[in-house]
């Protein structure tokens, strides 16, 4: 008899094998070992009671297996009209404060300082110790953000980090591709265009770099996933380089606050936009609208105060000094955007955490 | 609230017998498989692939939970590790349907009652 039972309990393991993958991951040993336990206590009564028991359990089986794939589809199907193309899930309130705080603290608080300072309204020492405990939050909420697996919040983090590197590391790796594209006779305009891909074409290989690193390595992997689904999480990282970059056009510039803090708080609501948004195009245009006006508040910005008589070199003129941060706007527009086009391509489907 | 544990009525037999069996506390599908048979008077009888079709679907619709089990605390050697308990979402089906039925119940004996007079 006990060889029986296991010769049933064999079969019932390959019978198994019919089930969704899914299921089986879940219930299958479940299913093995109370099938086990009742074979063997039908086996305690005798023959007859095991014959009923593997006619009942071979009756509802072929049933069970066809409902369990039904199920299986009929979950699939929601879950990709769930998650379909063009829908994202919206983030928190608290998700969504977490990600454009850089924008609100960095634009906010350093011209109050400065300004405080300025007029004697606090002690230097004070302001060093603001600017220190700034420094420190913004620092902490981004280590937070990257040991918590690059959740979507700490994204634009990522992006400011990545405009550091573009600027100050990969375009002095670039430092001869200026003089070999353009040389002095070309037009002003193309020079410019040339300088400033030279200044962020770095954040498009860094965030390459980023997508590689998630690929290769398993702590990673998720996020190349997460990425993979959402092709906009890349644009968001991106959209944080538009901080930096709005302060860098301002590099140099006097009485260039009121500008910066109306630019950050435009970012900042791109961001937060982009964040509580659903759609596709809802996210796209957010990201557009903020970056556009931002950057049209900081060329409007530069023009007024080039024009501050006794400030400029005059070695330039408003005009070029406007243009350049429109074209620092166009390769920004353009590298946000690129990834929001991967979004037309298939999502992958939902990987099993077993795989 | 009340029309989400509405929405679950009316219970299939199988449905309500393993909730019933899970309302004293966390049970293995074993368990649940023999609690069933005795509280159906060996009416319903499971067979293995529809208890677990039938755990699975209440998982899914949050009527019970799935938990790990000490394997110390296992009724036996070959048990299975989980347990299954009735969520409070269960608990609650499971009286409205409780409810439901004796509702049922007392018109059927007025309506028969009636009839007898």
């Amino acid at each position: 008899m006990k060889r029986n039972t296991r010769i049933l309990g064999r079969l019932y393991a390959l019978l198994l094998n019919l089930y969704p993958r899914a299921y089986r991951v879940e219930h299958a040993e479940e299913l093995q070992a109370v099938f086990n336990l009742t074979v063997n206590e039908a086996a305690q009564r005798g023959g007859f009671s095991v014959i009923w028991m593997s006619i009942r359990e071979l009756r509802d089986l072929p049933g069970g297996i066809i409902f369990e794939h039904w199920r299986e589809r009929r979950k699939q199907r929601m879950t990709t009209e769930r998650g379909s193309l063009l829908t994202f899930e919206p983030g928190s309130w608290r998700e969504t404060l977490a990600a454009v705080a850089p924008f609100l603290l960095l634009g906010l608080l350093p011209p109050l300082l400065s300004l405080m300072l300025l007029r004697a309204l606090i002690p230097p020492w004070l302001g060093i110790g603001l600017t220190l405990v700034l420094a420190g939050l913004l620092g902490g909420l981004f280590v937070t953000g990257i040991r918590k697996g690059m959740q979507r919040w700490v994204l634009p983090y990522v992006g400011v980090v990545l405009s550091l590197f573009s600027v100050y590391v990969f375009s002095d790796l670039l430092f001869g591709l200026f003089s070999v594209l353009v040389d002095r006779r070309d037009p002003w305009f193309l020079r410019q265009v040339v300088y400033q891909g030279k200044l962020w074409i770095g954040l498009f290989v860094a965030t390459l770099i980023i997508v590689l690193v998630a690929w290769v390595s398993p702590r990673w992997r998720s996020l190349y996933w997460r990425i993979r689904r959402d092709w906009t999480l890349l644009s968001f990282a991106l959209y944080g380089a538009s901080l930096f970059a709005l302060l860098f056009t301002f590099d140099d510039y006097p009485y260039d606050e009121p500008y910066i803090m109306a630019g950050m708080v435009i970012l900042a609501m791109g961001g937060w936009f982009y964040l509580r948004s659903r759609w596709l195009w809802q996210r796209a245009l957010a990201l557009f609208t903020g970056l556009t006006l931002a950057m049209a508040v900081a060329a409007t910005g530069k023009a007024v105060i080039y024009s501050i008589p006794g400030w400029s070199s005059g070695m330039f003129t408003w005009q070029t000094e406007a243009m350049g941060t429109g074209i620092m706007w166009g390769w920004l527009v353009t590298m946000v955007f690129s990834p929001i086009l991967l979004n037309l391509l298939p999502r992958p489907a939902e990987r099993l955490p077993t795989e | 609230m009340q029309t989400n544990y509405l929405s679950h009525l009316p219970l299939t037999e199988t449905t309500f017998y393993i909730l019933l069996s899970l309302a004293p506390g966390k049970k293995h599908g074993y368990a649940i498989l023999k609690d069933v048979q005795a509280l159906s008077n060996g009416e319903v009888s499971l067979s293995t692939s529809t208890l677990y079709s039938a755990l699975s679907r209440l998982l899914d619709q949050g009527l019970i939970e799935r938990i790990s089990d000490d394997p110390e605390n296992s009724a036996g050697p070959g048990l299975p590790r989980k347990a299954y308990v009735l969520s409070d979402v269960g608990r609650r089906v499971l009286k409205a349907a409780t409810n439901r039925m004796q509702a049922l119940v007392a018109a059927a004996r007025l309506r028969l009652g009636e009839e007898r007079t």
